[in-house]
């Protein structure tokens, strides 16, 4: 009589162990996929925009360049230039405070 | 659960389905690059074989008290076969004998960059901006263009490969190329797990991934054994190196949305000390997470400056770090099925599915390619496929140590803390690390 009282006993507490594990499961892949729908929405709509910026700014210059052809820097060997000026900002300097 | 058709769909589990899908098809799509040479890079070795000249070499070893691993690493230095050689180590406002250790040694190539407080000890990129600019006017340079000096940034404990300078300096007889970056390392792997599971996780991240992003044209620079054009530093700025806790990272990203292509080579390496306790290691990829989430800054750069598949990959790349946030959350409901399980198999509830298999494979399936990667890399040193397919098991877990870290990293970002903690070195087996860098170089030429 004490074992089966025992064994439903151990059922019980599984059932229910189950029942947490079960519910705990979706909740956690619920948050995780309503993270996963932002980045990818983030991530596509991001390329995507640059990506037609880009193609736009491509198309408005070609006719601007044909039009216009501009003269080629004369080029001196890296030999001829030992000390190079440096740039105090190059294009992707980092600001620094002063 | 929504309508479609007439059936009911599990919105969720097809979101998770399709997460899974992608970031294994995105594993496997690198893998398969990364087996090939890209066509840029067989052009350039085509190129550069008939142009003649040497660059410059010049070491720069930043230093915060490596008193116990500094010697060797000078001592390698000096001996490798190169024509040009300088050695620049930064002292950052040590309090042990780093400065005496380069003071003292008889190598004139070897020279002493010193910091002091209170300038010293403001992070390695900073350290590194005020050795450059050191350099720029210093005569260990003087007469040479900046486009033919070439300097590596190497750790205190880094030892680099004898062959390395042959493998990498031909390549930068292309003018476009701005940075090499080569492999690490480990050289205590077999000290330890945590440390044979660094070697694994540094393996797969240059020979399966920086290996496959040489064909996006997207490959990272690292703080060991990092290669860089001094010309292409001058265009970075007075400043080229940032501020953030993972200065390599930005300043990978920064030369290519300057123009400049990178590159990885593979068959050279720089061997470093792995960490062998845990607690020490969260510190460390707390650092390095908390750095990557400071590179977030890049993102509007890398969508202005950048096109193709340089462009999204670099994205996926600077905004990872969410990804891997995400999926704890995942992994977390992984292991709560898996647990369901385990109490259905004991109270006898449990049905044998398809499921189970199919959950392995997602799991570990494509860890078990990597694992022949793994092999591939190791076998010289008597690592047998069967083992590294249990080390990869073994890797899959380890992973979950990253979601420690990166919760941790989030922490300290959302409460404004970006300090700079160093992460100590231990004394190391001498015999132990040059048996370990000597099976690689046999290993590199085979």
């Amino acid at each position: 009589m004490l074992h089966v009282f025992a064994l439903s006993e151990i059922a019980s507490v599984g059932e229910t162990l189950q029942a947490f594990l079960q519910g705990g499961s979706r909740v956690l892949l619920m948050i995780a996929m309503v993270l996963f729908l932002a980045y990818l929405l983030f991530f596509l709509s991001t390329v995507s925009i640059a990506s037609a910026i880009t193609t736009w700014h491509q198309i408005r210059r070609r006719p601007r360049q044909a039009a216009h052809p501009r003269e080629m820097a004369p080029v001196t060997a890296a030999e001829d230039q030992p000390y190079q000026e440096l740039p105090a900002h190059g294009r992707h300097a980092l600001k620094v405070k002063s | 659960m929504i309508l479609v058709v007439g059936h009911r769909i599990d919105l969720i589990l097809v979101l998770a389905v399709v997460l899974v899908a992608l970031s294994v098809l995105y594993g496997m799509f690198i893998l398969v690059l990364s087996r090939f040479e890209p066509q840029r890079s067989q052009h350039r070795r085509v190129k550069i074989a008939t142009v003649p000249g040497h660059r410059k070499v010049v070491f720069v070893i930043p230093c915060l008290n490596e008193e116990r691993v500094l010697r060797p690493s000078l001592e390698r230095l000096v001996g490798l076969d190169h024509p040009d050689v300088q050695i620049m180590v930064i002292d950052d406002g040590s309090d042990d004998d780093t400065a005496e250790i380069v003071r003292s040694f008889p190598d004139p190539r070897v020279h002493l960059f010193q910091r002091t407080l209170p300038h010293a000890r403001e992070g390695k990129g900073e350290a590194l901006n005020a050795a450059i600019q050191y350099l720029r006017t210093s005569d260990l340079i003087a007469g040479t263009s900046h486009s033919d000096v070439v300097v590596c940034v190497i750790d205190a404990d880094g030892r680099l490969d004898p062959h390395a300078l042959d493998d990498v300096m031909p390549l930068f007889k292309d003018n476009r190329l701005g940075a090499v970056q080569i492999g690490v390392r480990i050289n205590n792997r077999q000290q330890n797990l945590l440390a044979r599971m660094q070697d694994l996780e540094f393996v797969l991240y240059t020979h399966v991934f920086q290996r496959g992003r040489r064909h996006l044209g997207s490959v990272g620079l690292g703080g060991n054994g990092q290669f860089v054009r001094l010309s292409a530093l001058d265009g970075l700025g007075v400043y080229p190196w940032s501020r953030s806790l993972t200065e390599d990272l930005d300043l990978g990203v920064r030369l290519l949305m300057d123009g400049w292509q990178t590159e990885f080579v593979s068959t050279a390496s720089v061997h470093q000390q792995g960490l062998v306790d845990v607690k020490r290691w969260v510190k460390q990829r707390t650092r390095w997470f908390q750095g990557h989430l400071q590179s977030w800054n890049l993102v509007p750069w890398v969508l202005r400056d950048l096109t193709g598949s340089r462009r999204a990959d670099l994205l996926y790349h600077l905004t990872s770090p969410f990804l891997l946030l995400l999926t704890s959350f995942l992994s977390l409901a992984f292991a709560f099925w898996v647990l369901d399980l385990a109490v259905g198999i004991v109270t006898g509830h449990a049905v044998v599915s398809g499921w189970w298999l199919s959950s392995y494979l997602i799991a570990f399936g494509p860890a078990l390619l990597y694992g022949l990667v793994y092999w591939s890399q190791e076998r010289h040193s008597g690592l047998n496929p069967v083992k590294a397919v249990g080390l990869v098991h073994l890797y899959v877990l380890y992973a979950v140590l990253w979601y420690v870290a990166g919760w941790k990293a989030a922490w300290r970002a959302v409460r404004g803390h970006n300090g700079w903690a160093k992460t100590e070195r231990v004394v190391e087996n001498q015999e132990q690390v040059d048996s370990s860098a000597r099976e690689l170089t046999v290993e590199a030429h085979a």
